[in-house]
């Protein structure tokens, strides 16, 4: 890898970090004052930990400025950001479905669909992997150690 | 001395906690072995599988997944050129070139033999200065605790990441979300915004799940590999024969590489990769033959993956010792001592023995394990994991964290908190803040808080408590040194570099 790849890859991260530390230091300013309703012996620790986030949010937004000076590279925070959105709303709506239909009911459904969705097509796979997986989590989970998970919706009264 | 190691011997050696070993060690290669997955990440997905198992069962499983890991990170490592774990980089510099010259079956014995070859002695060298240890740091009151709580946390912050701000910034996250709660000595919450599910606290096992497991998840997702790995690529030819391995330059590497790798292990902050790194490139210096190093030599396989697994039980020392530990998944072991309701520090010795020398003896066990696991069935077998295509694997991972987060509490609000910081920790990922600090400010967070606020009070109010006893000021010394390094290595960088650029402006 040459060096002026090497300096690009580090100006591509110097302006992802100019960002983050602004919204480190908003976010731990916000929090700084809430902290100051806290009684003052409960305040104490907090504002010191804060307070040094402060600091370092500031250092870290100079550093990203003296490194970079205006440079404009500025490489996708995403690698594939329709994927990622996809996964995130998959993920939620797994969430939700454990909730309102039952960890094996949802499970059933999402783990096919969520390879589906991402391109996968071998089905013979995907039906393996989803009566594997809910086969094991059978027996830790209910035979083994007894945990309870969420009640299937066919099984409510 | 040796009453708890005998007495706990017999604890280790009940079937369950053989079963639990072997299981977290086949586990721990398959996680290795997949690149994009890791240890850390198979530690932090089975910890919730664990909440059913005594601590030591538990602790047996996490040993396991430890050492097997970092084996599994060889076999992509020499087969394919990736490292399965970034503490087989090195191996990859010759295990990758054997393979090419039709010398993979042989690279990989040499990597697994090594492996636990580094595992046991790391093992033993936990077991022989752990105790003395202990003893010494029950001495500590509560100045020294508060200071050795920082030292730790500032050496992992500042030495395992790149930018020694933003591992400041990750342990600061940390402490802040250690805060979130009631406070326990005026009762009042901070932080809870008036959401009673956060009155207790935000759970260990929660963030760690969230911010270790999820993001490899999301990035498998977004990459939606389709195929796993040729099977081309895993043709063996049949060439492990152990009596043609060169021995005499074997065994001193393995020498080396285990002191290298334990003295790296036991520093806060600095693992098995620099222990790896450094251990390969003394043993290439020192070599009669260094041009060899990085073309296929054995020695360079054989150094590696010893150093790299010399780091394991070694860097559990501060850890249980002083409850600081040396590396990221020493800090998830601690995650787990925790979550069992065991508090890693000197107490530990004296109050749950069978538990921690259990321990001990697990992390001997799981790394001479590997011996049986580096046959040539079940490396093929394993070698087989490869094959997996990861879009397959990313909904599986997702919800086994579903799984485990929600049989924790039977919370399904834990759930959604561990997709919030899942999110958290990719944001993180990406933008190069190290994980580790965080979640080692998050364990050390209460104990730095208590700990300070009880000497205050033993000293009502007089802050000279902190710096007048001696054992305060040495670790305020070290705290100092690790903080200033990134500072002082870069000045001395500079004018090592300024001569050369002289020169070169000289020359033009």
């Amino acid at each position: 890898m040459s060096l002026a790849t090497l300096a690009g890859e580090a100006h591509v991260f110097q302006n992802h970090d100019r960002v983050a530390s602004v919204i480190f230091f908003l976010a731990t300013t916000f929090l700084y004052y809430h902290a100051g309703s806290f009684p003052e012996e409960a305040a104490f620790y907090p504002r010191m930990v804060i307070g040094l986030m402060v600091i370092l949010s500031v250092l870290m937004f100079v550093k990203s400025w003296l490194k970079t000076g205006r440079s404009r590279t500025f490489e996708p925070f995403f690698i594939h950001h329709k994927r990622f959105l996809l996964s995130t709303l998959m993920a939620l709506a797994y969430i939700a479905g454990v909730q309102y239909l039952g960890y094996y009911s949802a499970s059933l459904v999402f783990i096919p669909a969520a390879a589906w969705a991402l391109g996968y097509r071998n089905r013979f796979v995907m039906a393996g992997t989803t009566v594997c997986y809910l086969l094991f989590i059978f027996v830790v989970f209910d035979q083994l150690f007894d945990r309870p998970l969420t009640q299937e919706f066919f099984l409510r009264h | 001395m040796i009453e708890p190691f005998y007495n706990s011997l017999w604890v280790i050696l009940e079937w369950q906690n053989i079963l639990a070993m072997l299981v977290g060690v086949i586990g721990g290669i398959i996680f290795g072995a997949i690149p994009g997955l890791t240890a850390t990440m198979g530690i932090a997905l089975l910890i919730p599988l664990t909440f059913g198992m005594s601590p030591l069962m538990a602790l047996g499983m996490m040993a396991g997944i430890h050492n097997g890991g970092s084996y599994g990170g060889a076999i992509p490592a020499v087969l394919l050129r990736i490292p399965g774990t970034p503490g087989a980089i090195a191996t990859t510099f010759d295990g990758y070139p054997m393979a090419q010259q039709g010398l993979a079956e042989r690279a990989l014995k040499i990597a697994c033999v090594s492996s636990a070859v580094g595992g046991m002695v790391s093992a033993v060298s936990l077991m022989t200065l752990s105790p003395p240890l202990a003893e010494f740091a029950l001495a500590f009151g509560p100045p020294e605790i508060f200071w050795i709580s920082l030292f730790g946390l500032s050496s992992i912050a500042v030495l395992l990441g790149s930018d020694p701000i933003k591992g400041l910034m990750a342990s600061c996250v940390g402490l802040l979300l250690g805060m979130v709660g009631l406070d326990h000595v005026t009762g009042y919450e901070r932080f809870t915004f008036d959401t009673l599910e956060l009155s207790g606290g935000l759970q260990l096992i929660v963030i760690m799940v969230g911010v270790y497991a999820l993001p490899p998840a999301f990035q498998m997702a977004e990459r939606a590999v389709m195929t796993g790995v040729k099977s081309k690529d895993l043709e063996f030819e049949g060439k492990s024969d152990m009596a043609n391995w060169p021995w005499m330059q074997i065994f001193p590497a393995w020498v080396r590489a285990n002191v290298i790798g334990i003295i790296i292990g036991i520093l806060p902050g600095v693992g098995g990769v620099v222990g790896a790194f450094v251990a390969y490139n003394e043993t290439k210096r020192s070599s009669k033959d260094p041009e060899s190093f990085g073309k296929g030599n054995p020695v360079g396989v054989a150094v590696a993956e010893c150093a790299n697994n010399a780091d394991n039980a070694a860097a559990m020392i501060p850890a249980l010792t002083l409850g600081v530990p040396g590396s990221g998944l020493a800090a998830l072991i601690l995650a787990g001592l925790l979550i069992h309701g065991l508090e890693p520090g000197p107490r530990l010795f004296k109050e749950a023995p069978d538990v921690v020398y259990g321990y001990m003896w697990a992390m001997l066990f799981t790394s001479a394990s590997l011996f049986v696991f580096g046959g040539i069935i079940a490396t093929k077998l394993f070698a087989n994991i490869l094959r997996l295509a990861q879009v397959q694997l990313m909904p599986v991972i997702i919800a086994l964290t579903v799984v485990g987060i929600y049989s924790f509490e039977n919370s399904i609000f834990n759930v959604y908190l561990m997709l919030g910081f899942g999110l958290f920790g990719y944001a993180m990922e990406r933008l190069k803040f190290p994980i580790a600090p965080l979640i080692l400010g998050l364990i050390l967070g209460p104990k730095v808080e208590f700990n300070l606020r009880v000497a205050l009070r033993l000293s009502q109010d007089d802050w000279s408590i902190l710096w007048t006893r001696p054992i305060s000021i040495a670790l305020i010394i070290l705290t100092a040194l690790v903080l200033a390094y990134p500072l002082i290595s870069a000045l001395l960088r500079r004018n090592r570099e300024r001569p050369e650029e002289e020169f070169a402006l000289g020359e033009e």
